[in-house]
């Protein structure tokens, strides 16, 4: 099994639909491994369910594609932080990441550690007073600032950010503190976390209605998001 | 002072709040019913009822008042070997969700525990804070 590098600051972002029709649904979930298809049964038909299945088998024929084998046999295992990761000798440099919302399933692989984060249109109930609980000082006032319409589009916009900057730090939710979504010397959006590690922020048009970001150490100045249908082959040209 | 609130009505309560944070109905919300995998909460929807309910019940509510790992009182060293959960913290968790064997397998990890937050749990978290603030 030989891995088809990316290039050092290479980030791909693919966007993928969870299929409407479920028969399609079931084809995607029937080539999963049985402990993926296991944990999928435990998931709620018509709410996660179709968002794990899409993503899970995406990222491994995604996975396949750049390591030259089976999408079943990407030597996926869970983490030391609980995350699914390619096996250390299959593909050290090719790191990934995944997010799921309402039917839409992101995800993003490079060479260096990478976070995606994708909301859904969704109501947030109480903006402002979510952001003065959970948000910095800084990142409240941001909300703060947006017209009254449009304030809860800002608070998905820096919460999307946030949580792809938690998923690149490797600290997940409980950091929701800890890491600060801020601007950087040149202007760009970054995230500062513990010990001042900062990574890039971008904010991505993955999908109508959807609210994503993307966070690594560096971002390309051109990131497109691909678009895939659930059951399309995929096609990686040379980035 | 307050009139103790009553046990089965912290339930009801924390589950009116699902319901609405997840615009469900209230009879899909079972006391037993677990919140990401059977109701399909995402972490913001679960920071949105931690914030709805520390309104609710005028309580503030911690990480670990959401995190059963937290709340097993284990050392990390104990608790945990990387992330993957220890024979022993697995063994305390199997006595307190006899139910759960498809969640509390061999390298199930602390990230997985999430899939056994039930309304029941977070009652009893509520419960908890309301008797000691």
């Amino acid at each position: 099994m030989s891995a088809t590098p990316l290039s050092p600051d290479e980030v791909q972002v693919w966007r993928v639909d969870v299929p409407s029709d479920p028969a399609a649904l079931a084809r995607l979930a029937g080539a999963l491994p049985a402990h993926e298809r296991a944990w999928a049964e435990r998931l709620r038909p018509g709410g996660p369910r179709g968002g794990f299945v899409t993503a899970r088998s995406a990222l491994r024929r995604l996975l396949a594609a750049r390591l030259g084998c089976a999408p079943r046999d990407v030597p996926l295992e869970t983490g030391p932080r609980g995350k699914p990761e390619l096996e250390r000798a299959a593909g050290a440099r090719l790191r990934f990441s995944v997010s799921h919302s309402g039917g839409v399933a992101l995800l993003a692989i490079a060479a260096q550690p990478v976070g995606v984060d994708v909301e859904a249109a969704r109501r947030v109930h109480d903006p402002l007073a979510l952001a003065a609980r959970f948000f910095s000082p800084a990142e409240r006032a941001a909300v703060q600032r947006a017209p009254a319409a449009e304030r809860e589009r800002r608070f998905l916009e820096l919460w999307t950010a946030k949580e792809a900057a938690l998923k690149v730090s490797g600290v997940g939710l409980p950091g929701l503190a800890d890491v600060e979504v801020t601007a950087g010397p040149d202007g760009a959006a970054c995230a500062v976390g513990p010990r001042g590690h900062r990574w890039a922020l971008r904010a991505l048009d993955a999908a109508p209605g959807c609210v994503a970001a993307i966070a690594a150490v560096r971002l390309p100045a051109r990131l497109d998001v691909l678009h895939a249908n659930g059951t399309a082959s995929w096609s990686l040209g040379d980035g | 002072m307050d009139a103790p609130v009553a046990q089965d009505d912290v339930v009801a309560r924390v589950a009116r709040r699902v319901a609405e944070v997840l615009a469900l109905s209230p009879a899909e919300v079972k006391p037993g019913s677990r919140l990401m995998t059977d109701l399909g909460a995402d972490s913001l929807d679960l920071v949105e009822l931690m914030f709805l309910l520390e309104q609710e019940f005028g309580i503030r509510l911690t990480r670990e008042d959401l995190s059963l790992s937290a709340q097993l009182g284990l050392p990390e060293e104990e608790l945990r070997t990387g992330e993957v959960l220890t024979p022993k913290a697995l063994e305390l968790l199997r006595a307190r969700f006899p139910a759960a064997g498809d969640v509390l397998h061999e390298g199930a990890t602390r990230r997985e525990l999430a899939a056994l937050l039930t309304v029941e749990e977070i009652a009893r978290s509520v419960r908890g804070r309301l008797a000691s603030p």
